[in-house]
């Protein structure tokens, strides 16, 4: 068997194991749903496992795919892979930029663009967490007024925070990838120079590095990185959890921990 | 069929389980080690359940002899207004100073469960801004249902709505007491989606719990870079080429920082030997790493550059050598694509 009909039929078997692995989750949450919405409660083991047994074959297809997989996998072992390093777009504009005397004009309109969308997605993400927050503590009338969302007040708080949370994240995520480009195409802009440079043979001086915020807060702060600062830590963090420990158990917080511990807990197995 | 057994002979020497899977084994079962709750479904109730212990195991689950970190924090943040939490906040303050994020990667049961969830050959999605994004998903959860939910309403929201944990030990739970079962509700119908949706991610994704949910784990992150055992790096050898953050399956942007569960995988490809364990002589072998078999191989056959000829290659003005080491490097050392 050749090489490329052995790694098509890896391809293969690992693609099939992905589809089916998803069909397979999805079906468990259907049926999951299924028992909640059209079950009689109270529920047995009977007629829960009835509801899981619709879905055995696949199931078992699923198994017999990863032993499949498994026994291939022994069969034609994957070619090994070569590590590839992570290039850190930031470091690598930071070591271009020290060949070049300044930055390019285009290169300063991208640094000023990065900045603009970094401090929206800062501010907005802020106010997101605010909102999400009066959310949370906020007295207000929640719109429940019977089920499930009446008795657990919490959850509806939760909902409508979370919704603001999603929409932080996904402007972080937009904003993050924005950045990613600018980079890109601010480290073109100076490979281009580089080479025009050398083209021409301008001599370059190194340009000045760009004292950031973060730089003057670490100068300012640099006794935090000595081992002594660490070890002192250490020291307080330590004799602090002792402390609190000693005085836990004097207060009663060890008998509660072992009275939780010691009793079902409902909400963690989700009976509420 | 001789050719067959020595390929699977050679098979189990190459694959044996690392000294990492094989202390999370261990401390998984040490974790749940009354066995005997599986089969008859009585839960301990042995004075080791005064203890936290260090990982994410719900106290529910019929073999846990120790308590939940997570849960008994929510329930001691909860009950503050009786007595001010200082046991929970003791032990866990304890435990991150002695071990950070190790303990996710060398402890943690649910930890062992997606690694090895994540050892099943499909097509995997890689780290990305992405999910750099979504690692701090965990700081929400922490602040809000394990901080601001357990304060404001007395009540658990990470382990009622969220905990993966929870959900499992429920289900080892119901064959044995079936009474519980009249009680399922909304509940547990939106706690067993989510944990098919994370067992089934996990397949996937690397740790898709513990880098994205996990506020245990952002927790312990906060003590990483003062924990007594860690991974550490030498800044003064340290050549920037970027291979620790390749290698890493964790959203790591330095090695050591709040992501880093201390698996040990970059110290094997660090080319200038910049990484090293924290603590080494007191706890570990200095090369005591979790890729044994592929780097200590390449180091043999002296495909990696020795510490003194990798920094010495790296003079500051001459910056683009940086990047020719990591290449060098980049095609020299061979791994594994998931190990």
């Amino acid at each position: 068997m050749t090489d490329k009909t052995k790694n098509n039929l890896r391809k293969g078997v690992g693609l099939f194991l992905s589809v089916w692995t998803v069909l397979v989750g999805v079906a468990f949450i259907v049926q999951v749903w299924r028992i909640y919405g059209l079950g009689d409660n109270p529920f047995t083991v009977d007629s829960i496992g009835a509801y899981f047994r619709q879905i055995a074959v696949p199931v078992y297809i699923w198994l017999a795919a990863v032993v499949i997989g498994g026994v291939l996998l022994l069969a034609f072992p994957v070619p090994q892979k070569k590590v590839t390093p992570y290039i850190d777009l930031k470091c690598t504009l930071a070591r271009l930029n020290k060949r070049l005397p300044e930055s390019g004009e285009e290169a300063k309109k991208l640094q000023k663009k990065r900045l603009v969308a970094q401090w929206i997605c800062v501010v907005a993400a802020m106010a997101c967490a605010v909102i999400a927050l009066v959310y949370m503590v906020a007295d207000y009338q929640l719109s429940a007024t019977s089920g499930f969302f009446a008795e657990h007040t919490e959850a509806e708080r939760l909902l409508r925070a979370l919704i603001w949370f999603i929409a932080a994240a996904a402007l972080a995520i937009a904003t993050a990838y924005f950045v990613q480009g600018t980079y890109k195409k601010e480290i073109a802009f100076a490979k281009s120079e580089i080479a025009a440079n050398a083209k021409n043979g301008v001599k370059v001086t190194a340009q000045a590095e760009r004292v950031t915020l973060k730089d003057v807060l670490l100068k300012k702060f640099a006794f935090m990185q000595s081992k002594w600062f660490t070890l002192g830590l250490r020291i307080v963090i330590g004799v602090l959890g002792v402390v609190f420990i000693i005085t836990g158990i004097f207060n009663g917080g060890m008998k509660a921990v072992l009275y939780k511990a010691i009793t079902i807990c409902s909400q963690c197995i989700g009976i509420g | 069929m001789k050719k067959f057994f020595g390929k699977i002979k050679n098979w189990f020497i190459s694959h044996a389980p690392t000294k990492r899977r094989i202390i999370q084994l261990y401390s998984a079962l040490l974790h749940n080690a009354y066995l005997k709750g599986f089969i008859t479904g009585d839960m301990y109730k042995g004075s080791t359940k005064n203890v936290c212990f260090p990982g994410l195991n719900c106290y529910s689950c019929p073999g846990a002899i120790g308590a939940c970190p997570l849960g008994s924090l929510q329930n001691a943040l909860g009950e503050s207004s009786v007595r001010t939490p200082t046991y929970v906040l003791g032990i866990l303050a304890l435990f991150a100073l002695m071990l950070g994020r190790t303990i996710c990667g060398w402890l943690c049961p649910v930890g062992l469960g997606q690694d090895l969830l994540y050892k099943i050959k499909t097509p995997k999605i890689k780290k990305s801004k992405a999910t750099r994004v979504l690692s701090y998903l965990k700081y929400f959860m922490l602040i809000v249902l394990v901080v601001i939910v357990p304060l404001m309403f007395a009540v658990p929201g990470f382990c009622e709505y969220i905990c993966p944990a929870g959900t499992v030990a429920g289900i080892l739970s119901f064959p044995n007491n079936p009474d519980w079962l009249a009680d399922l509700g909304p509940f547990f119908t939106w706690k067993f989606t989510l944990l098919i949706v994370i067992i089934v991610l996990s397949i996937f994704c690397y740790r898709t719990f513990c880098r994205f949910l996990c506020p245990l784990g952002a927790l312990y992150g906060f003590f990483n870079k003062i924990a007594l055992l860690g991974v550490k790096l030498d800044k003064n050898k340290c050549t920037d080429c970027g291979l620790c953050q390749g290698v890493c399956p964790m959203d790591i942007k330095k090695v050591g920082d709040h992501e880093c569960i201390s698996c040990g995988k970059c110290i094997s490809v660090c080319p200038a030997k910049a990484i090293s364990w924290k603590g080494s002589k007191l706890f570990v072998r200095k090369n005591d790493t979790d890729m044994p078999a592929q780097a200590e191989s390449a180091n043999l056959l002296g495909m990696v550059k020795p510490k003194e000829e990798a920094v010495e290659n790296v003079a500051p003005e001459t910056t683009v050598q940086t990047d020719k080491i990591a290449e060098n490097t980049a095609s020299e050392v061979k791994t594994d694509e998931e190990v």
